[in-house]
């Protein structure tokens, strides 16, 4: 990619950024290419040399406040959508197409997710499409955001190894391996 | 150019709306862990790390001698140096760290400041990108401030911003 063409990349992330808008600079490095590292170093300056964008009330900011106050975020953004766990649930069923004898299981499963306690490296596309459907936001976005952990005080200390979330007893489940619901929320094949 | 938002979070830590202050800095703080660690779940990781750190400071009262922009952008860069593929074992922040002192501190404030990379831009466009970063404004109050259209803003602001691309890539 020619050098030009990342300075116009760059150029098109800052000014959207001073027209108000908030880029994503991962977009911009997809279209980068192999000069993605060139561009990314070019818009960390210029983040750290412009002023902060001003604070937006942006729903991003409302599921960190939630989060940083042991609020997982899935359960913050259903609640301020004001739906019911048993909505989500039976809209979920409908758009996974499972049969209605899955629902309690689906409702233990999608508990388990909204709360925190399901890997989201295990749960299928379609999961998060149709979250995406029900709950009006990029669910797969804030699934990632996992409780933080209780001890997160001062005494907080980082370690690469140690999963911010709990690990679902796979055992718990291995009976109903082939079950739809396992499939779709576990991986479990 | 940053004195009006290191004021704002100034008051905010003083006051300690602590909350109020990370919010501020989630945007930033995602595009500059993006930028680090370009693996998607990583970086959410990374993002995470970040806020539960500064969270956890905040609430034990750590006291700093730098804007909290600078506060961030550190925590933000040894955070995401452990995700680095050439990252050794045990790559973290310290409990006992510091911001830069304040002589190290002016040198890095002079290279990161935008004021700098546009001092000699033609007038047009060093006035615009100054109205629209330092002050803030939105093109078209920029049009107005300036007395121009707003169509000669979007050609100045694109052309600052490609002479900026260049100093940046050749320094």
């Amino acid at each position: 990619m020619p050098l030009s063409t990342v300075d116009e990349l760059f150029a098109d992330y800052a000014s959207a950024l001073s027209r108000g808008e908030r880029p994503r600079a991962a977009d911009y490095l997809d279209r980068a290419g192999a000069e993605a590292a060139a561009l990314a170093t070019m818009i960390e300056r210029f983040l750290q040399a412009v002023p902060r964008p001003a604070a937006a009330t942006t729903e991003d900011s409302a599921l960190l406040a939630a989060w940083l106050q042991q609020e997982p975020p899935l359960l913050e953004l259903r609640r301020r959508r004001g739906l019911k766990r048993a909505a989500v649930v039976d809209s979920l069923l409908g758009l996974l197409g499972l049969a209605a004898s899955s629902r309690t299981r689906l409702a233990d499963a999608y508990h388990e997710l909204e709360t925190g306690q399901l890997d989201p490296m295990g749960v299928d596309q379609r999961v998060w499409s149709a979250l995406t459907e029900i709950l009006k936001a990029n669910v797969r976005d804030f699934a990632d955001w996992r409780p933080p952990p209780l001890a997160a005080s001062p005494a907080y200390r980082f370690s690469k190894k140690i999963s911010l979330g709990t690990k679902p007893d796979m055992d718990q489940y291995q009976e109903q391996a082939g079950d739809d619901v396992d499939r779709l929320f576990r991986g479990v094949s | 150019m940053h004195d009006a938002r290191d004021a704002e979070d100034k008051r905010l830590l003083e006051a300690k709306e602590h909350t109020q202050l990370l919010e501020n800095y989630v945007y930033l703080v995602q595009e500059w862990a993006a930028l680090r660690v370009r693996d998607r779940q990583a970086s959410a990781e990374v993002v995470q790390r970040i806020f539960l750190r500064l969270a956890s400071e905040l609430a034990a009262g750590k006291s700093y001698s730098v804007p909290y922009r600078v506060v961030v952008w550190s925590v933000v860069s040894w955070t995401a140096r452990g995700y680095e593929w050439t990252a050794k074992e045990g790559t973290t922040l310290p409990d006992g760290w510091d911001a830069p002192a304040p002589d190290e501190y002016e040198a890095w404030e002079a290279e990161h400041d935008l004021g700098t990379w546009i001092a000699d831009l033609p007038d047009r466009e060093r006035d615009v990108l100054d109205l629209l970063h330092r002050e803030g404004l939105s093109p078209a109050q920029v049009a107005e401030r300036l007395g121009i259209k707003r169509n000669a803003v979007d050609q100045a602001t694109y052309r600052g911003h490609r002479k900026v691309a260049e100093k940046f890539r050749a320094a």
